[in-house]
């Protein structure tokens, strides 16, 4: 695969206004803040907002004087930011009296689980099950699908947590070299916004 | 934590089976945001696990409700795409809610786009041409930056109206050059789709200058 690294370059870009870098960074970072705030946030709302304010808050910064220092740390910079928004977001979470549900967008957990499971990609996981050794794929499936108890399934299958990584970095393995081929998808084909040719220009 | 340390350690199988302490998570986040080689590694194994556990839940309501196994997929599709629009209008509606400050004058119906005060200092005669479509989500109360320029000052007012893909105007908001300079759009929930906020000027004498165009996305 290959891989990029963020620079002074592209930070430049970025920061002019550079469409394609913006939609490269949005997608990028977007799937990564996702996957950082579903473990802290119980909403979908909520990530999405967090996530909008981050976005909102780099831009803002890296426009301003002083700016990023060090265009490799891109990344570094973004995540510290959704730390700081975060940590301003708990405090708020916890102060503030929960509005009619109505108001709310109603969150179901099953709206975050469900972020990265397109039917394509249930698809291509159920093709790496079968590419795998019958065994592997049953753990696979008993432990991290069906979510079964680690532990028991463990002493069912005969290993141990270790053999659990590496299960899992086999089946990614297999799900990127047999479906994606050799090149880093950044960003994905279909998470590329496409122009609305009905709009006016 | 270095990426040989992070290979090393299986830092992203760990991560992702819950197993790195506090202070790991802290530092492997650190690193992976910057590495594009093991956020790879982090989106992979979360696409396989989340895919995964996609498919057992569907395979799941299949054998719950076996006649759904006979429907054409071109049918379930259809299924879909009606209920979208028949499920009740209070859960599907953009209900959006006006965020009135006391300097902005706000139509009283439910298209109306909320304009809130923003308090922070920004400099938004550096904010980018927004010729680059805004990706926003669909299910929650967003803001983004109301794009200002110099050129609004010479207007006795701004009107920012959103249009959605078919021409339709879908809420409209009047402000002062002043207000324009430090607010932000909010938008409550909205129907996913293509969108476009037109931001014009209205003169002393009555005539309205287009000012600028700024596409969205809602997702």
């Amino acid at each position: 695969m290959n891989f990029f690294t963020f620079d002074d370059e592209y930070v430049r870009r970025l920061r002019d206004g550079d469409r394609w870098t913006e939609e490269h960074f949005l997608t990028y970072f977007q799937r990564l803040l996702l996957i950082k705030l579903r473990s802290r946030v119980r909403s979908m709302a909520a990530i999405e907002d967090i996530r909008q304010e981050v976005f909102l808050r780099v831009f803002r910064m890296l426009r301003s004087e002083g700016g990023l220092h060090d265009g490799r740390k891109l990344g570094a910079f973004v995540n510290s930011v959704c730390n700081n928004v975060l940590m301003e977001w708990n405090r708020t979470d916890r102060r503030t009296q929960a509005l009619d549900e109505a108001q709310n967008d109603l969150a179901d957990p099953s709206d975050i689980e469900e972020a990265f499971a397109s039917g394509e990609i249930r698809e291509r996981v159920r093709r790496v099950l079968g590419l795998l050794a019958k065994r592997d794929a049953d753990i696979l499936r008993a432990i991290f699908f069906e979510e079964g108890d680690k532990d028991e399934y463990c002493r069912r299958f005969g290993v141990d947590r270790p053999y659990l990584r590496v299960l899992l970095h086999r089946a990614k393995e297999k799900f990127r070299t047999e479906f994606l081929g050799t090149v880093a998808t950044f960003p994905a084909p279909d998470d590329t916004p496409q122009p609305d040719p009905s709009l006016p220009s | 934590m270095d990426h040989i340390e992070a290979v090393k350690t299986m830092a992203a199988e760990r991560y992702l089976l819950r197993e790195l302490s506090n202070e790991e998570i802290d530092a492997f986040e650190d690193h992976y945001f910057d590495c594009t080689e093991c956020s790879q590694a982090v989106l992979d194994e979360t696409l396989v696990l989340d895919g995964g556990r996609s498919l057992v839940r569907q395979e799941r309501r299949q054998r719950r409700s076996p006649m759904r196994m006979w429907v054409p997929l071109a049918a379930a599709g259809l299924f879909g795409a009606v209920a979208l629009y028949t499920v009740p209008m209070a859960m599907r509606v953009p209900a959006l809610v006006a965020q009135v400050n006391s300097y902005a004058k706000a139509e009283a119906n439910a298209n109306v786009l909320g304009i809130v005060g923003d308090q922070s200092a920004i400099d938004l005669e550096k904010f980018r041409e927004q010729t680059t479509p805004i990706l926003i989500t669909a299910r929650s109360t967003r803001t983004f930056l109301l794009p200002y320029g110099p050129a609004y000052r010479s207007f006795s007012q701004i009107h920012a109206q959103v249009q959605d893909s078919t021409g339709q105007i879908r809420g409209t908001v009047i402000l002062s050059p002043d207000l324009a300079e430090t607010s932000r759009l909010t938008l409550t929930p909205m129907r996913r789709g293509h969108y476009i906020v037109v931001i014009e000027g209205l003169s002393a004498d009555g005539k309205k200058t287009q000012l600028r165009k700024i596409p969205f996305v809602v997702q």
